[in-house]
């Protein structure tokens, strides 16, 4: 059997195994490719930087488990420099399995920043009802969610004293695996009026590109590589002071650019076998 | 690390592993592991149904509260299930038509508001961005303009419409291109994120104990 029907009749596991390896190996020995930032990321990041100190930002992270490689990182990223800028976070997920993530991203971070729960952020953790939630928290937030994700009473804290309902927010961020995107924008943020921007997995991102380019959102982070642009961001201005280490988004981006290109000279390679197979038959069919 | 973090990173590993072994064929490991997956999360959604809805919402409301409101929804959504016995299913209709008239009620109005009008304003925005500004927005025009026209199949298309809803089909598959694109992106992300789990947590923090 030739090259061309070799690879017109490769088994698939073939393919899986060099995407394996792919993967694996610039784990183990990574290459470094550098991450340059876009504007649509620079877009939350900015809007972010630009907040003064004692700001108060939502953050909404309606994602699980299942996107965690892409959405846990932007995550930790966002509440990294919430603490690194003294802005206050207040946590939420409307996704039933989203709270163990949120819970470790924002105990983990406060940790590291020295920061107190019910003073410097609130974990308000999950409720039952998406558009039901966000409408109740643009009425009142510590209505909304009576007490947080640990059970203490949300009315009584310090974050509350100048905080009611989201359009006393500074900003908003929206981490999705799904379509909540939209349901902020179009419950939350046009309303009330507060500026807002979105971070969702790259299945869902040119999807959310029309309420970019309409100014709805101020910026969006798409999948692994989007998370990737905002760690770097943050490592370039505030790495050395706070000492952030390389993230994960930023250490799987010489994994993902080795099978892109793996895919694109798989499908070229693949395209020219088709049209030479496809010829090879036609001089047949002829000499026949 | 505790011995409980270590069996829960044995647990991951394994079933990641099993999941992993439908590349190679459909197998009794990948069926278990599949079963695991659905069992669990079904478990964890009536867990949270339970606590999150029932137990505040409905038993709190009711007994603790005397909130005798929450009567109407707990009762409408009792008629949701009355579906299961056919002589009673027409009452759920009751239930269906408040919350589709409630929800459509509501979300109309914001919705015309907060993304329709809004995308509306920005396709017809004036040519007055410049050169490369105009171009953008012509683009954007041709798009909107011909992908309508592709859905619209009161005429037939043929001639002048057919060829109008031959550019919208370049415009859709040039979407449905980027879409792809960014799905294989999210897929190996994924495929990424288990083997950073597999690398890291398992083989450099569980069985050779670095970095723990």
């Amino acid at each position: 059997m030739d090259f061309v029907n070799t690879i017109l009749n490769l088994d698939r596991r073939v393919i899986y195994t060099i995407v394996g390896l792919l993967v694996a190996i610039p784990l183990i020995w990574p290459f470094s490719l550098p991450v340059i930032p876009t504007p649509e990321t620079r877009g939350i990041y900015n809007a972010m930087d630009a907040l003064p100190p004692g700001s108060h930002v939502m953050i909404a992270a309606d994602f699980d488990p299942a996107s965690k490689p892409e959405l846990l990182p932007m995550l930790e990223a966002l509440l990294a420099h919430c603490f690194i800028k003294d802005l206050k976070p207040h946590l939420l997920t409307l996704w039933p399995s989203g709270p163990g993530l949120a819970q470790q991203a924002i105990e983990r971070q406060a940790e590291k920043y020295g920061k107190e729960s019910g003073t410097d952020w609130c974990f308000l953790g999950f409720r039952y009802g998406t558009v039901a939630v966000i409408l109740g928290m643009t009425s009142s937030i510590t209505d909304t969610f009576v007490t947080d994700f640990y059970g203490k009473a949300t009315s009584s804290m310090p974050i509350y004293e100048r905080v009611s309902d989201i359009a006393d927010m500074d900003y908003l961020v929206d981490i999705a695996a799904g379509a909540t995107v939209e349901y902020w924008v179009v419950y939350a943020a046009e309303p009330e009026g507060v500026p807002m921007g979105a971070s969702c997995t790259a299945v869902s991102a040119t999807s959310y590109y029309p309420l970019l380019q309409a100014g709805q959102i101020t910026g969006l982070s798409g999948g692994m590589k989007g998370t990737a642009e905002y760690e770097v961001l943050l490592r370039e201005e505030y790495g050395q002071s706070f000492n952030i280490p390389t993230g994960d988004a930023t250490k799987g981006m010489d994994a993902q650019s080795a099978v892109h290109v793996f895919i694109v000279l798989s499908i070229i390679i693949a395209n020219i076998c088709y049209f030479i197979s496809l010829r090879r038959e036609r001089e047949e069919r002829r000499k026949a | 690390m505790t011995i409980g973090e270590i069996i829960g990173i044995w647990v991951a590993a394994g079933l990641t592993l099993m999941m992993f072994s439908f590349i190679y064929r459909d197998n009794a490991f990948f069926k278990l592991g599949e079963h695991l997956y659905l069992g669990i999360s079904v478990g964890y959604f009536v867990n949270i149904q339970y606590w999150q809805v029932l137990v505040p919402d409905v038993y709190r409301a009711i007994k603790v509260n005397h909130d005798f409101l929450a009567l109407i929804p707990s009762i409408l959504g009792i008629f949701i299930l009355l579906r299961l016995i056919p002589s009673l299913a027409w009452l759920s209709r009751m239930s269906f038509a408040f919350y589709i008239g409630g929800f459509a009620g509501l979300a109309i109005p914001n919705v015309l508001h907060g993304y329709f009008l809004p995308q509306l304003f920005e396709t017809l925005r004036p040519f007055d961005a410049g050169w490369a500004g105009n171009l953008n927005q012509l683009v954007i025009l041709l798009g909107v303009f011909t992908v309508i026209i592709f859905f619209f199949f009161s005429l037939e298309h043929k001639n002048v419409v057919g060829g109008i809803s031959r550019v919208g089909l370049f415009f859709i598959m040039v979407s449905f291109g980027a879409s792809f694109g960014y799905t294989v992106m999210a897929r190996i992300s994924l495929l990424v994120g288990r083997f950073q789990f597999l690398i890291d947590d398992w083989i450099m923090g569980v069985i050779f104990r670095q970095g723990g």
